[in-house]
């Protein structure tokens, strides 16, 4: 079934790549020409948002901690993440297409007049994007080590080989098309995993009275004068999705729609695939907990398996094997894509430009090359990688989060200056490591559970971050007209055309 | 043509409002009504929460969806097809 479930894919990807094999440019290799419609922007967005985690962690989550789960991680998103699409989506698109980007970081150099500070943010993205990558690949090894047997270097060999074919043949518009089908196919799943399991307990109204009556705590966040999932910890969290806003990957695909309007069908149809897909896994991780092959010491990611193969036929087990994969390779072709774009166009073709043109034809070549170079050092990075890599992902999202006064002042804020920007990029680079070092010393276990005064860190990296960036803007100099008027071009005219009348004046 | 937006602050506080409830404390200890038989009262208000941010969503483009951003000039790049 995964076998047929990759050579899918696979054959997809390489088809869209048919379609337009006469398009050699970079805009088509990176940004599929900016020509996405609603519906593939809708799914594509979502599926590289959501990882295996939003199957596998979300039922094991739930199976620990309850139903809180969903109003920790879905509810806050399903807010915050379509705002994000609609304060920054439209916007950054009309930027891209008006001047060319195809990544966050050309953006945000030439709206803050970055050369080589530039650098700093593309050094924090690649850092924060690196783990996520290897727990992607080895998200994958472990999964297809379980369903299927395979050694940690066979499925990741055939996963990553399986991703690598259709990027580098077909670029953005093979990693979307791919995205939709495999959106697709785990939010199926995923309900039919929950119908099969719920019928096999004895239908779902049954399921969750039992629960009630065993296991009450798991259906509420507090219980019996315990809590076991405090108010600020609670509210802290809606700082996480925030990260949904600056990550480069989905960035990238903001820039692929076809029109501004594209960005409407996906903020209004968001929550509704959260709903689709964590619903379901929610209250499979809840019903799991009392059932009595289920001890609480299971693993996270082991839940929604074992209840697919205590409680399902066999082919229901390969189904949400392709189910899982999906939501892993949804994830990591977008983030190989990404890297690869952004050495492509951050590093090579801004500081090579300078020396010698850089034809449409060579950025392709020079961006399917760190593709194949990134996808082989992170397969054989995997192999030797410990599992706790899956607890830096809280970090990452932190980090990614942290940047986003960063990019609403590149939107809304004309005062914010170069040095205010790196005040704040300088204030990631040491807090966010500050912060896991004392996390790791202070609360060695979980301690991507880490609170300060109840609230997690990613809090105060956000609002050290406002803080120093528009502190500093305030006391440096303001950037220039020139740049100004390429951002802000409705309000700017009126201010140039002020500051004519009192030069003529003086 | 500029792209231009039209701040509403009643939108602004709606967005806030919203941010608001998501704490909601009041459900935190009770695991019971179970809504259809089968729903913790828990996880129906933040599936609740989900279609109202929907809502909300519907209510920032009909009323601050930013004007102007589809008028660029036409590009020679190819549509999904």
């Amino acid at each position: 079934m995964i076998l047929i479930y990759l050579g899918v894919v696979v054959g997809l990807g390489l088809s869209v790549r048919l379609l337009s094999l006469r398009n050699k440019s970079s805009a088509e290799f990176f940004v599929a020409s900016r020509g996405m419609n609603s519906f593939v922007l809708l799914m594509t967005l979502f599926g590289t948002h959501m990882t295996a985690f939003a199957l596998l962690g979300s039922s094991g989550e739930a199976f620990h901690e309850g139903i809180g789960v969903f109003g920790l991680l879905a509810s806050s998103s399903a807010l915050i993440v379509p705002l994000g699409f609609f304060l920054i989506g439209p916007r950054v698109w009309y930027f891209g297409k008006k001047y060319g980007y195809v990544t966050k970081v050309q953006f945000l150099r030439d709206r803050f007049e970055l050369h080589h500070s530039g650098l700093l943010l593309f050094g924090l993205d690649v850092l924060l994007l690196v783990p996520y990558l290897l727990g992607g690949v080895l998200g994958s090894m472990f999964l297809l080590k379980s369903l299927a047997g395979l050694e940690f270097w066979q499925g990741g060999l055939l996963v990553m080989t399986a991703v690598l074919i259709y990027v580098f043949s077909g670029g953005m518009r093979s990693t979307a098309w791919v995205n939709t089908l495999q959106t697709m196919v785990f939010m199926i799943v995923g309900v039919i995993a929950f119908v099969a399991i719920t019928k096999a307990l004895g239908g779902l109204s049954k399921a969750v009275e039992d629960v009630a009556t065993k296991m009450p705590e798991k259906l509420a966040r507090a219980h019996d004068g315990k809590v076991h999932m405090g108010y600020l910890y609670f509210l802290g969290y809606t700082f996480i999705p925030l990260s949904a806003w600056t990550f480069p990957h989905l960035f990238a695909h903001m820039l692929t729609a076809k029109r501004a309007a594209n960005f409407k069908t996906v903020m209004i149809f968001y929550p509704l695939c959260l709903l689709i897909v964590w619903v379901p896994a929610v209250l499979l991780g809840v019903i799991a907990a009392v059932q009595p092959e289920f001890p609480q010491s299971l693993r996270l990611n082991q839940v929604l398996p074992k209840l697919i193969a205590e409680y399902t036929p066999a082919l229901l087990s390969g189904l949400l094997g392709a189910g899982v994969l999906a939501a892993i390779m949804s994830s990591l072709d977008s983030q190989l894509l990404s890297i690869g774009t952004m050495l492509t166009e951050d590093v090579v073709v801004h500081y090579g430009k300078r020396r010698r043109k850089i034809t449409e034809t060579q950025q392709v070549w020079i961006g399917r090359a760190f593709v194949v170079a990134i996808a082989v050092a992170v397969y054989f990075i995997a192999l030797a990688t410990p599992a706790t890599i899956f607890a830096l992902s809280i970090w990452c999202f932190s980090g990614f989060a942290a940047q986003v006064p960063i990019m609403l002042a590149a939107l809304y804020f004309k005062r914010a200056t170069r040095a205010g920007v790196i005040a704040a990029m300088g204030a990631v680079y040491v807090l966010l490591p500050l912060f896991w070092v004392a996390a790791r010393h202070y609360q060695p276990v979980a301690s991507n559970r880490w609170t300060i005064l109840g609230l997690i860190p990613v809090v105060y990296l956000v609002l050290i971050s406002s803080a120093l960036l528009v502190g500093v803007s305030l006391f440096t100099s303001p950037p220039s007209k020139a740049s100004i008027l390429k951002f802000f071009p409705a309000t700017d005219a009126h201010a140039v055309s002020e500051n004519s009348v009192t030069e003529a004046a003086s | 043509m500029k792209p231009k937006t039209t701040t509403r602050p009643w939108l602004i506080l709606l967005v806030v409002v919203l941010y608001v409830l998501h704490e909601d404390f009041w459900f935190w200890s009770t695991y019971k009504p179970l809504v259809f038989g089968f729903l913790p009262i828990g996880l129906f208000y933040h599936m609740v929460y989900c279609v109202a941010a929907m809502g909300l969503f519907w209510l920032l483009i009909r009323k601050a969806w930013p004007e102007g951003l589809d008028e660029t000039e036409d590009s020679s790049e190819q549509a999904d097809p």
